[in-house]
């Protein structure tokens, strides 16, 4: 006798959720092992988080010994093919069914990730560096709704389902209805939660980025510069919404500019590094105490500096050392740029400071290894 | 929905009858298309051991069904005893009724067909077979001496190879064969030979080798038969709904359905599509009459069944395909000329030279035909046996990487490119190509 049964929801949609998320896992690490190829391949820099980026994913083939392309096959046609016809080969449909698919490039899965995925999933291990011994927190942050007593009015998901039973339950003992008669509840039972903003405090922290945009930065030169920060800055709202943070453009004059002027000012002129680190300690002095502050100054130039100026950048750079958290400096030098030019990095080598880092960018590719170098330090 | 299923089981089940096709009991699971995407990315078997690569075959289904790449499959079949299949709720009754006997012809085909009436997990344990392996692996998982990352590379390197072990079998070795490393040179059966003679595997890491092993041989006769199976499971269906009286609404539903079953798809070869066409080729010449469906030469008939029961596809297709059907299949070969491919071999011409490169590629033949050659000290040295189709190299680095992983010790391949004979060594992980 045929048996006919039907299937539930639940009977197997349990059984995939398992290898299905594995799989997920599988194809997020494999975009995680392969960022710095993605970042550098592509042009992501100042797109806007809902751009999509497609990523061949290599590692999650499954491998099995099958045959090249070379050799000859047998197919169905039309009937009116002739011989030596050139017959289009269609490499790009799966086979489908229980016979693996001998085509290599079926196997390829091309994934589509937004932006804003990607960036996540490349800060997911790195972090600023905390100094908890600034206890002092002044920031508050939301952190979502806390309920806070009782409405008349609210909205349905609010409805306080128990309290407004109880209410019907005394009206009807108070109107003396035997509780085996029907007895509706009434507009005037209804109670609502009521719902509060939470605020939590955060650690204070504030970003300092200093950018050279002297005349001796090419354009080059400041396409490197403006995808270090991008990164960075992506980064700290991605996992510090309370953080904040200062831009500061500097040639032979710093001033802190808007988010907006410091991604797409060009200037020009000559170069005093010194006076991006006088500003940056000025702005420290007014504005950020560094007892109750983590302070995290980054700073992205050629190193193409003005020969006087360098003894000062040296000194102000120690000074700063001294009160912030974290001290970054990149060199950009791309290929080509010309390696008998004035170096920082030589100079900087003179600071001992251990929450100094340095760090030389030539290319895209360098852009997030030295991103991540400057956010995996422990500060001591 | 059920009952009316019910009803037009049993006029299916009376034709079954009378054309004298064993059966299993046949048990139909209704589904919606969510739950067969599910079941497509398991081949139909949901109680089988986790493993990520059904969470990818599940999304790929799923992706390319949401963009309409590909439709989902009507039916579903499982070789076991009782016959699982699944039918989608969503379709129309036409089209169930052409389903269900579609199923049982499949359920014929598992029953008589000598790649499966050979094959060492009986129909009736399968289901129970899938499970234990899943019990056993969701131990090891759970094992925190052992873990998901260890059983993982394990599984995923024995996938690599799941398709090179003992796929005839017909062909017995004697017991003191088997024991020996020498005479067990010249053995396409990968799996199970590093499983008994990698020296450092942990028992548990064997007794993977072996579930995975077991499972391919579980899978390799629908391989074998995917020609013949589907396009037996198309004439039966074709027979049957002709004998069932259908209404002429009905009627013409299944007509369209069954055309578009099959459809040939331009260059590649349509399984149900060249089944069908040989047995009712075949039908004719025995009968000496045209194919009619509604009033069979039983006789006839009974020698189509007869294949069946003895032939797999690359037999099946030496033995019985013509030109004159290859012709009507508009079959023709095609290989490349520069960077183009172009159409090489047609019927009646050279049909020889077709029919041997088709039986070439189909069943097992799908499959590039690796030996292990000796093992040198700790060396396992392994040949491609060439046939004039070159391994596609970057993968098969990649599958010795994963034979590494199991053997632990390096391990070589023999095979051609071009027209040169080399070696690929994995040792350390890393690969090394010299001439021969």
């Amino acid at each position: 006798m045929t048996i006919f049964r039907e299937v539930a929801e639940e009977d197997i949609s349990d059984v995939t959720a398992r290898d299905r998320r594995r799989h997920i896992e599988k194809v997020k690490q494999s975009i995680r092992d392969n960022i710095a190829d993605i970042i550098a391949e592509e042009s992501i820099i100042g797109e806007s988080k809902d751009k999509l980026v497609k990523i061949p994913i290599r590692s999650i083939k499954e491998y099995r010994f099958i045959f090249g392309q070379n050799h000859e096959k047998v197919a169905q046609g039309s009937g009116k093919e002739q011989i030596g016809d050139i017959f289009e080969q269609s490499d790009d449909i799966e086979n489908v069914g229980d016979q693996p698919g001998d085509q290599p490039g079926a196997d390829m899965i091309e994934t589509e990730i937004t932006l804003e995925e990607l960036l996540e999933i490349m800060f997911d291990d790195l972090n600023l560096p905390f100094d908890e011994r600034k206890k002092l927190k002044q920031l508050l942050s939301q952190k979502g709704l806390k309920r806070s007593g009782h409405r008349r009015k609210g909205i349905r998901p609010r409805l306080d389902k128990k309290l407004t039973a109880k209410l019907r339950i005394k009206r009807r003992v108070a109107s003396g209805v035997a509780s085996n008669d029907d007895f509706p509840f009434h507009d005037r039972d209804l109670r609502y939660y009521f719902v509060k903003p939470k605020f939590r405090e955060s650690v204070n922290a504030v970003v300092i980025c200093i950018m050279d945009t002297s005349g001796s930065m090419s354009s080059n030169k400041k396409y490197l510069a403006r995808s270090f920060y991008f990164l960075l800055y992506n980064f700290i709202r991605a996992k510090y919404q309370e953080a904040q943070i200062v831009f500061i453009a500097h040639h032979t004059e710093a001033k802190e500019v808007s988010e907006k002027e410091f991604f797409h000012k060009v200037e020009s002129g000559g170069t005093y590094i010194s006076s991006g680190y006088m500003k940056a300690l000025e702005i420290i002095q007014e504005r950020y105490h560094p007892d109750n502050w983590n302070i995290y100054v980054f700073h992205c130039s050629d190193g193409d500096n003005y020969y006087s100026d360098n003894e000062k950048a040296l000194s102000l750079a120690e000074e700063l050392c001294k009160s912030v958290t974290l001290f970054g400096y990149g060199e950009i030098k791309p290929y080509g740029a010309g390696y008998y030019s004035d170096s920082m990095l030589e100079l900087f080598k003179a600071i001992k400071y251990p929450n100094f880092f340095c760090a030389l960018i030539e290319k895209k590719e360098d852009l997030y290894p030295t991103l991540k170098q400057f956010l995996s330090k422990e500060v001591a | 929905m059920l009952e009316e299923l019910q009803i037009w089981d049993e006029k299916i089940l009376k034709v079954v009858e009378q054309l004298g096709l064993e059966i299993y009991e046949q048990e139909f699971l209704l589904t919606n298309h969510n739950q067969m995407i599910s079941y497509i990315a398991y081949s139909g078997i949901p109680s089988r051991y986790t493993h990520w690569s059904f969470g990818k075959a599940y999304e790929r289904t799923k992706t390319l069904y949401k963009f309409g790449v590909m439709g989902l499959p009507y039916e579903m079949v499982i070789n076991s005893d009782p016959c699982l299949a699944y039918l989608m709720k969503d379709n129309s009754l036409t089209l169930q009724v052409l389903t269900m006997a579609h199923v049982y012809g499949h359920n014929n085909f598992f029953k008589k067909n000598i790649c499966f009436v050979s094959s060492p997990i009986k129909a009736s344990n399968a289901l129970m077979m899938f499970k234990s392996h899943s019990r056993f692996v969701r131990k090891l998982i759970e094992d925190p001496s052992i873990g998901l990352d260890r059983v993982e590379a394990i599984l995923d390197a024995a996938h690599a190879l799941r398709f090179h072990c003992s796929n005839n079998f017909l062909i017995r070795k004697k017991p003191e064969e088997e024991g020996n490393l020498f005479s067990l040179s010249l053995n396409e059966n990968l799996l199970s030979f590093i499983a008994k003679h990698g020296r450092n595997l942990e028992s548990w890491e064997q007794v993977l080798l072996e579930i995975v092993e077991k499972e391919s041989i579980y899978f390799i006769p629908q391989i074998e038969t995917k020609i013949m199976n589907e396009g037996w499971a198309s004439l039966i269906h074709y027979v049957v709904l002709n004998n069932l009286n259908l209404p002429a609404g009905m009627h013409f539903e299944f007509l369209v359905n069954h055309s578009k079953v099959l459809q040939p798809t331009f260059g590649s070869v349509n399984p149900y599509h060249v089944g069908f066409v040989v047995f009712t080729s075949l039908y004719e010449e025995f009968s000496g009459t045209q194919f009619d469906p509604s009033s069979l030469d039983l006789s006839a008939f009974e020698k189509l069944k007869q294949i069946v029961e003895s032939e797999r596809d690359q037999s099946f297709l030496r033995r019985f395909l013509t030109s004159e059907m290859a012709e009507k299949l508009n079959l023709f070969s095609h290989s490349k000329k520069g960077k183009n491919r172009v159409v090489s071999n047609l019927p009646p011409k050279d049909f020889e030279k077709l029919k041997q490169v088709l039986v070439s590629q189909v069943g097992m033949g799908s499959m590039p035909k690796i030996i292990v050659r000796s093992v040198n000290e700790t060396t396992l040295n392994l040949e491609h046996i060439f046939d004039g189709r070159e391994l596609q190299t970057d993968w098969s680095e990649q599958v010795l990487r994963h034979i590494y992983t199991l053997w632990r010790n390096p391990v070589s391949l023999v095979t051609f490119l071009g027209d040169k004979k080399v070696r690929i060594i994995c040792k350390n992980q890393e690969i090394k190509i010299e001439k021969i």
